[in-house]
């Protein structure tokens, strides 16, 4: 039996690329709001950890992406 | 227009732990899921009868799909977690499309300051429209995961944990998990919502097309979480292929 799953691997990179973005700068912002209430430091730690979790969200992403397109990379390749 | 309550409401207590509705349906659909599987492993043959054609059919598939996400030694390895949460996710979103459910109505008499009040509740409810499922489920996947990775890679995989990294992995992988949680979540009790809504609005023929249209979705849900789960699982050990792939070019050499 054969399955193409490539359809299925494109729909779980964009959920994943947008939901985990999402929630990644806001697990940030979270930590960084916890951060500058400890410490008083006023917005500075919200606006890192916003950042931070941007960047966590992009690399989450692409990891996910990298492994999925691989095999797939692996599939395609012509046979020596 | 009908009542959508976002929290399930609790039908029973067992020894002061509440069941929801929603509990209540995820032990039928894994009722139903473990007498189904027992029946048709219970009596293996050479020659299968349809009950275990039908559930080869979906093994071999689901092992298909997975060495075409992993390669095929871990896409084995990793089977019987992912193609269970595949099949539960699965039953679960189909099961909530059933007429029995979001139907049938529970009546209970609760105390109040004022005296006593009618608590109204839908007997049954599609498991994952609640979060707590889908968020224990997630924890499994990121528990194990963390696990699965600690054990291939050990101190190379910590490495990754390790300043500047540290912040973006750990929020990184967190919010894999959250992420898992939310998007089934949010999807199943979006199906939910809309097909309580087209029902009510239009109660002819309309509310057929959302019905297939959620049997879609719960298919399409149940393979990406499926996944999605694989795919963390490969990344944590992926430190354990490289040494397997290592040792196998050595061995061949």
């Amino acid at each position: 039996m054969r399955f193409d799953v490539t359809l299925g691997q494109a729909m779980a990179i964009a959920s994943q690329l947008a939901v985990s973005l999402a929630v990644s700068v806001v697990l940030g912002f979270l930590a960084g709001k916890f951060l500058d209430s400890h410490l008083a430091t006023g917005p500075v730690f919200m606006i890192l950890g916003s950042i931070v979790g941007m960047i966590a969200g992009v690399s989450g992403a692409v990891q996910i992406m990298r492994i999925m397109a691989r095999k797939q990379a692996a599939k395609n390749r012509p046979k020596a | 227009m009908p009542q959508i309550d976002l929290a399930s409401p609790v039908l029973f207590t067992i020894a002061g732990l509440p069941v929801t509705n929603t509990i209540f349906t995820a032990w039928i659909a894994s009722a139903v899921l473990i007498v189904v599987s027992l029946v048709a492993t219970r009596n293996m043959q050479a020659v299968p009868g349809r009950l275990q054609n039908a559930f080869e059919m979906v093994v071999e598939g689901l092992l298909a799909i997975g060495t075409q996400t992993a390669d095929a030694r871990r896409a084995r390895r990793f089977f019987p977690l992912i193609a269970t949460f595949f099949l539960f996710i699965l039953f679960s979103n189909w099961l909530g499309v059933l007429p029995l459910f979001g139907e049938g109505e529970l009546y209970r008499i609760i105390p109040t300051e004022g005296g006593e009040a009618v608590e109204h509740a839908n007997i049954l409810r599609s498991a994952n429209s609640d979060l707590n499922v889908t968020a224990a489920m997630a924890l499994i996947v990121f528990v194990w995961t963390e696990l699965l990775g600690l054990r291939a890679g050990g101190l190379a995989y910590l490495k990754e944990f390790i300043w500047p990294g540290l912040l973006i992995e750990v929020i990184s992988h967190i919010a894999r998990a959250v992420a898992l949680a939310l998007r089934l979540f949010g999807n199943i009790l979006a199906g939910e919502i809309l097909l309580a809504i087209m029902s009510a609005l239009v109660p002819l023929v309309i509310p057929a097309l959302f019905i297939g249209f959620e049997l879609f979705v719960g298919l399409v849900q149940a393979l990406i979480f499926a996944l999605l789960a694989l795919a963390f699982m490969t990344l944590a050990t992926e430190h354990e292929a490289v040494e397997h792939l290592s040792e196998g070019e050595a061995a061949h050499h």
